[in-house]
């Protein structure tokens, strides 16, 4: 993250996620630990039509909920190129480079002004075998994840555990565990439009 | 005495932050998150700085099929809670222990299965087992509940708890029928058993 971006995180709620949104200010937050594929979804959703908010790192006001879009490069490890080949950077050297893929490669549209806020909430898990699982959380398994996935919870504004709270309270969330990219991105947007 | 005793009264810690959400429970002390859920949540729910271990496990044991088990596991999980750090026990919160004592009315004497006590008020008796003969000898010897059980836990396997709670409810049937009397934390008299 850029100085600007770090000044402008202090006192926010911050997890390890991506983010997509609609044309209206709708977002959808993809978040788990590395590894989990949560990049390689984000990426999935853009190309469906979504547009890129973020990777890595969301961004939320502790009391309004507004995300502050970033958009970075997206890591893409190993175990995801093979779905996304595509994408594969010309500056990449061998297979098991990460791939850092510009903002550009993923979506050339500028990001629309306006205010971004949570309406989904997705722990994505990629799981050879799995098929497709889809279940609703709690509130209290979203707070609970959501901060297992978090950083400077301590100095969240008004405090880290109510932040938490907040955003289980108002964003319906769910584990999706898939073995299928494609699967688990109509499972994201089924989700959304329901 | 190993584990928690019945009396003990433990407090939330300072530091910990705590939501309910749902009936679940989340925990916050600056460093670690911890979910609470189900009859975890209630334990942590009934906690109030208060209420005895034994008047959480209480409710819950009194609803159980087993409720010496029950009362051995909540006993277990505030247990667990402390080595995390986020309940205290601060002792001076605990009650002193009441003290037992025989009236000078309470006579005993042995036979060949029993020990027979009898109140030489009004008359009454009752035989105890083996095992209640010992529990009867230690406390006119040593007059407190912890120093009965500790006393057992030598020479009965069993757990703590269990034994603890088997202690408790034989004393206070004795203060009821009249064989034992019980002085309480304050300096007064020790209670006597109703007429």
């Amino acid at each position: 993250m850029t100085l600007e971006a770090i000044a402008a995180a202090e006192g926010q709620l911050l997890f390890h996620a991506g983010a997509v949104g609609n044309h209206d200010g709708r977002s959808a937050i993809l978040c788990g630990p590395s590894g989990s594929g949560k990049s390689t979804l984000t990426v999935r959703l853009v190309e469906n039509g979504m547009r890129y908010l973020t990777d890595e790192t969301v961004c939320l006001d502790p009391q309004s909920l507004v995300l502050r879009p970033y958009r970075k490069p997206v890591s893409l490890k190993p175990g995801s190129q093979g779905v996304l080949q595509h994408l594969r950077p010309v500056s990449a050297h061998t297979s098991q480079d990460t791939w850092l893929v510009a903002p550009s490669a993923i979506d050339r549209t500028p990001i629309p002004s306006c205010r971004w806020l949570p309406e989904l909430l997705v722990f994505p898990t990629y799981s050879r075998g799995a098929g497709l699982q889809v279940q609703r959380m709690t509130s209290a398994e979203t707070a609970f994840y959501l901060g297992e996935n978090s950083s400077r919870l301590a100095q969240v504004r008004g405090g880290g555990l109510a932040g938490l709270a907040r955003v289980a309270r108002r964003v319906p969330a769910f584990r999706i565990v898939h073995d299928d990219l494609d699967a688990a991105a109509e499972a994201v947007q089924e989700l959304w439009a329901a | 005495m190993g584990g928690l005793i019945h009396s003990a009264v433990p407090i939330r810690s300072p530091q910990v932050e705590s939501i309910d959400m749902d009936g679940d429970v989340l925990l916050y002390d600056g460093s670690n998150l911890r979910l609470l859920a189900g009859t975890a949540a209630i334990i942590w729910r009934a906690i109030d700085g208060a209420t005895d271990a034994g008047g959480i496990a209480m409710p819950l044991a009194q609803a159980s099929p087993d409720p010496l088990r029950v009362s051995s596991e909540v006993n277990d999980f505030l247990e667990h809670l402390i080595q995390l750090g986020v309940v205290d026990v601060d002792v001076d919160l605990q009650p002193p222990e009441p003290a037992y004592a025989r009236p000078d009315y309470v006579g005993f004497t042995h036979n060949s299965s029993a020990l027979l006590l009898v109140n030489l008020r009004d008359g009454r008796r009752r035989a105890l087992s083996a095992t209640g003969a010992r529990v009867w000898q230690l406390v006119i010897e040593r007059h407190r509940t912890s120093l009965v059980v500790d006393a057992l836990r030598a020479e009965y396997d069993g757990d703590a708890v269990a034994l603890a709670h088997d202690v408790d409810a034989l004393l206070r049937a004795l203060v009821q029928d009249g064989f034992l009397l019980r002085r309480d934390a304050s300096t007064a008299p020790p209670a006597e058993a109703p007429p």
